[in-house]
């Protein structure tokens, strides 16, 4: 049996797993991925499962008598090492609201609902209404207390408050729920009645989903409309949301209903992308397959045979692996099944999917690379990309130029069959592609953008693995916008002002950050706002990565490698 | 949703209306309605008078502007002095009237910032940099800053290196980056990929100097960290010093009673943290397996050459001469004929008895030409003050250098067209030149 510090920390880890730097942080808990997250601690699963683990634990830290006692747990609301002491109860919050809503999910949400749902998982279920001994808004200092902890940490916080009111507490673990039960049921029956293929990749499959989006619950259609804060800002949460049943049901056979709730997720397979790489001097460009790391995992060994070379995947940073073989044009065009050798996991296989073109956007924690890959983020407004496209899509993507809708630098022949658009940028906003048909939809998904502003932080000197940039060399700010111009806020970590002026489109800022710490920038315009996290970083935090024992061939150096000599 | 073009009358500047629409469009909101805007070939001459400008719109159906917008076009439209008069076409349907160089638009093109690219440049070509002497005394904790830095990193790509040197002060350009990256591969702190492509940092070692007395000197090379510092200064004796010419990161100097004792901080420290190697005498050590001239030739890279592709320079009497294909052995310069794509020039060795291309460092091409056209290499030694006096002109290829620079942790000064390598040791001094073919002329006193 856990107790609510290690449930407290094994959360924590959870959660941020696999997260870059700047991304925005959902507090997302449900039965699965406690039962997921009980696999990390050394003990034996518990008989009756670690989601009774997690409310017994909860229970019996929170509640006194038939009280809930935020003075048990939840003062001071840090520990020695500054971390939240009370993410459990918080869990157990958004525990209840992901069981909030009917199965067809037709209605929407009541918030007057939340309590009934709290009270049952707090054991309490006899109670109406807000919990005895949890006082209006004390809820709401957690949470605010959770969202300026992420801040620090160089992440984006989602959890909201309501509007003010009866329900403006309630809000915050329903802000949480990227997907509830009933959206998960939903997905989980369209993709059985309709037969759904099981080689869709993340962005393929999110493309389908919005195709048949009649067939889902309410609060699903609305998250995924294009108007909708959810679509425009957490894309990525929702798609992972999404593909992560897309997985479940994958893994579970045709079963019509979903079965796999209440146990941990398994995965018997990686997605591969790609990794694209450029030799100046022979003029070369490379296509190198780059393994995903299984989301929210423990620690995998994982090795490859292929073509009588032994490859083993080491981490290239949170949630990818170190590049692999090139590819060729067999390989792109019809995809690739690789078997893995995996001594601690159930992965038996990577997969490379046939797409009928990828997206390969810059390094985004290190842009001066030159490096581009087909990272999770998609195309950004103001961020020019790499376009690889089968030939049969160059009429869709002459249309789109014509249109002014797209541009670009070059085009490229790189494998048979296929084109390399090189320095492409989307030129008009999301409405202007609305009337536009092409032979491929699942193009003009991938390429209309989803917001019509975007900040970017450039140049600096960053720190590595996105964590922030080093004190005196911060980044400069700019704008990339339809609208000429936005309104520009940053915060320190107390919430003191620091510049709020207009920021113009298209113009760089060179942005006086000062000391070292986390700021909050906010971006507003036409009463949409866009929220980044900076940090900047003393040198005195910059320490050496580990180096792994195969990174530099010295064979090809007489065996020296700096001043040492290989034996 | 149809997209259907308004037909109006004006006699006002196309371009003028066009602009003034535009902001009223952002103005009223009206950008999911109004999308685009062309107007009649020939419009704004002024013999033409009144012409025809269409504004292009989005609806449900053709003809059928939305209520909730009806009342705010209007507004705009008596803004700019236009009547709807209720005629609605198709674009198909203007398209023959309508100027080709003035078509349709989107009234919210993307305004953005591009990023600041480097054309792509050979890393080994640092001949082509400025000299070091543009090196101001103020940058020497930058260049310190530099190695935390890469050491952070670990690994990245050359572009990234030279992005680096730019952002922290020390290469205005991006060009100097080069011979940045020769001073810290010399003094074995990072290791570059043979394509030159990408940068590796090398592991933190200390290396082993004599210095005269009883105890056991080393200095820091590979990466470093402040913490590592740190924990140096408090747990050892460190003197830190700067290179001859500040244009690297300082020298950290650790002396240990004993080979014992640094054996014993070097296996804490790696127990804690990051893993500190012992590498001896390194400057010797390197010497000894590095081959002859002649086999280090064997294995340098060999590079596919279309002649047709490039213009050739050749190295002759201190400069580049062109001409038109290489026909003796020696070092080329080459640039690529083409401007499309962004080839660097390259600066390669060529043997003409095999017509093989390779490439190396760009001293150690000079070097090896100079040796294969018959020209001989004084190589200058002084004994007691352990000096070695290397030709400005002919500098060594760069892991041959590596080894007399690892002798004492400090770069070269340059003196009398010399490069001089301090704290060399006599067998370290026979046994490069022996392997380099290179005249070793002793002196007392120089």
């Amino acid at each position: 049996m856990a107790t609510f510090p290690q449930w407290n920390e094994a959360i924590i880890n959870f959660t941020l797993s696999g997260l870059s730097l700047g991304s925005r942080v959902f507090l997302s808990t449900d039965d699965a991925s406690l039962e997921t997250i009980g696999l990390s601690f050394s003990e034996p699963r518990p008989h009756s499962g670690w989601l009774e683990d997690f409310k017994r634990s909860v229970r019996h830290k929170c509640v006194f008598g038939d009280e809930i006692n935020l003075a048990r747990f939840a003062y001071p609301l840090r520990d020695s090492k500054s971390c939240p002491r009370y993410i459990p109860f918080l869990s157990a919050m958004v525990l209840a609201a992901h069981n909030m809503g009917d199965d067809s999910g037709e209605k929407p949400i009541d918030p007057r609902a939340f309590f009934t749902h709290f009270n049952v998982v707090m054991g309490l279920p006899d109670q109406q209404g807000r919990t005895k001994g949890l006082t209006t808004g004390e809820d709401g200092k957690l949470w605010e207390d959770w969202n300026q902890w992420l801040r620090t940490q160089g992440f984006l916080p989602t959890a909201i408050p309501g509007d003010p009111g009866a329900y403006r507490y309630t809000r915050y673990p329903i802000s949480q729920t990227v997907l509830r039960q009933s959206d998960r049921n939903s997905l989980w029956r369209r993709f059985t009645d309709g037969s759904w293929k099981k080689n869709y990749d993340e962005v393929l499959l999110i493309q389908r989903i919005r195709k048949d989006a009649q067939y889902f619950t309410r609060h699903l259609r609305d998250i995924l409309h294009t108007d909708s804060d959810m679509w425009q800002r957490s894309y990525e949460a929702i798609s992972r949301a999404c593909y992560e049943v897309y997985e479940d049901w994958r893994e579970d056979g045709d079963t019509a209903s979903r079965v796999g709730q209440s146990s941990a997720r398994v995965r018997t397979s990686l997605d591969a992308r790609l990794y694209r790489t450029e030799d100046y001097f022979s003029g070369t460009t490379e296509y190198r397959l780059f393994p995903r790391q299984p989301r929210q995992a423990a620690s995998i060994t994982l090795s490859v045979q292929y073509q009588g070379h032994n490859y083993t995947l080491s981490e290239d940073r949170p949630g990818w692996y170190m590049p692999l073989w090139s590819i060729d044009a067999e390989q792109l065009t019809n995809g690739l099944k690789v078997p893995v050798i995996s001594p601690n996991s159930q992965i038996q296989y990577f997969y490379l999917p046939a797409r009928e073109f990828w997206i390969l956007t810059l390094d985004p924690q290190i842009s001066e690379s030159g490096v581009y890959a087909s990272w999770d983020k998609g195309v950004e407004i103001g961020s020019p990309f790499i376009l690889l496209a089968r030939e049969e899509l160059r009429t869709d993507l002459m249309k789109l130029k014509n249109e002014g809708l797209l541009e670009w630098e070059s085009i490229n022949s790189i494998f048979d069959g296929w084109n390399e658009y090189r320095g492409v940028t989307v030129q008009a906003e999301a409405q202007a592609w609305a009337s536009i048909t092409l032979e491929n939809d699942a193009l003009r998904l991938t390429l209309q953008p989803r917001v019509n502003f975007s900040l970017a932080f450039t140049g600096g000197l960053r720190a590595p693995r996105g964590s922030g940039w080093l004190v005196n060399h911060g980044p400069q700010v700019s704008l990339a916008s339809f609208i000429p111009e936005a309104e520009l806020a940053v915060y320190t970590e107390d919430d003191e002002v620091v510049f709020s002026n207009t920021i113009e489109a298209g113009k760089t800022i060179d942005f006086p950050w000062g000391l070292p710490g986390s700021y909050k920038v906010i971006v507003t315009q036409d009463g949409h706002s866009d929220e980044r996290v900076v940090r900047i970083l003393d040198w005195s935090e910059l320490d050496v990565r580990p180096l792994s024992t195969d990174q530099f061939p010295s064979e090809d150096n007489f065996g020296i490698c700096g001043a040492l000599i290989k034996d | 949703m149809e997209r259907w073009y308004i037909c109006l009358q004006t006699r006002r500047s196309p371009v003028e209306l066009t602009d003034r629409l535009s902001k009223l469009v952002r103005q009223y909101g009206l950008s999911e309605f109004i999308t685009r805007a062309c107007y009649e070939k020939g419009a704004g001459n002024k013999k033409q008078g009144e012409y025809y400008y269409f504004i292009g719109v989005i609806s449900e159906e053709k003809g059928v502007i939305p209520d909730d917008k009806n009342n705010v076009l209007h507004t705009v439209l008596s803004q700019l002095s236009l009547y709807n008069i209720g005629l609605y076409v198709d674009y198909d349907e203007i398209q023959p009237m309508a100027s080709k160089e003035i078509e349709g638009f989107n009234f919210r093109q993307i305004k953005m910032v591009r990023l600041k690219k480097y054309l792509p440049n050979d890393p080994f070509d640092f001949a082509a940099s400025a000299e070091d002497s543009n090196i101001a005394e103020d940058t020497k904790p930058v260049f310190n800053q530099l190695l935390f830095c890469l050491s952070a990193y670990g690994r990245g790509t050359w572009q990234q290196f030279r992005a680096i040197c730019v952002e922290i002060g020390i290469d205005s350009t991006g060009e100097y980056a080069r011979r940045i990256s020769r001073n810290l591969r010399a003094l074995g702190h990072i290791e570059l990929s043979r394509d030159g492509q990408n940068w590796f940092a090398a592991p933190s070692c200390l290396v082993q100097i004599d210095d005269g007395d009883h105890q056991y000197h080393t200095f820091l090379a590979g990466q470093r960290s402040p913490r590592l510092l740190e924990m140096l200064q408090r747990e050892t004796h460190v003197t830190i010093t700067s290179q001859p010419y500040s244009n690297a990161p300082e020298r950290v100097l650790i002396t240990f009673p004993d080979e014992s004792a640094a054996l014993a901080f070097a296996d804490d420290y790696s127990r804690q943290h990051h893993p500190i190697r012992s590498a001896g005498y390194a400057g010797l050590k390197i010497a000894s397996v590095l081959p002859s001239l002649d086999g280090w030739e064997t294995t340098l890279p060999i590079l596919s050459i279309v002649k047709g592709n490039y213009h050739f320079e050749k190295w002759v009497d201190s400069g580049f001469e062109s001409m038109s294909l290489p026909q003796d052995s020696g070092m080329y310069r080459l640039t690529h004929v083409s401007e499309r794509f962004e080839h660097p020039q390259l600066t390669l060795y060529y043997d003409a008895d095999t017509g093989i291309w390779r490439r190396a460092d760009w001293y150690g091409i000079r070097f090896l030409a100079l040796r294969r056209t018959g020209s001989s290499c004084d190589v200058h030694y002084d004994p007691v003050q352990h000096e070695l006096a290397v030709s400005h002109d002919q500098r060594w290829p760069d892991l041959y250098e590596r080894s007399l620079v690892l002798a004492s942790g400090q770069l070269p000064v340059f003196r009398n067209n010399h490069a001089i390598y301090s704290n060399i040791s006599a067998s370290q001094a026979h046994l490069l030149t022996g392997k380099l073919g290179a005249n070793l002329i002793e002196h007392k006193g120089t």
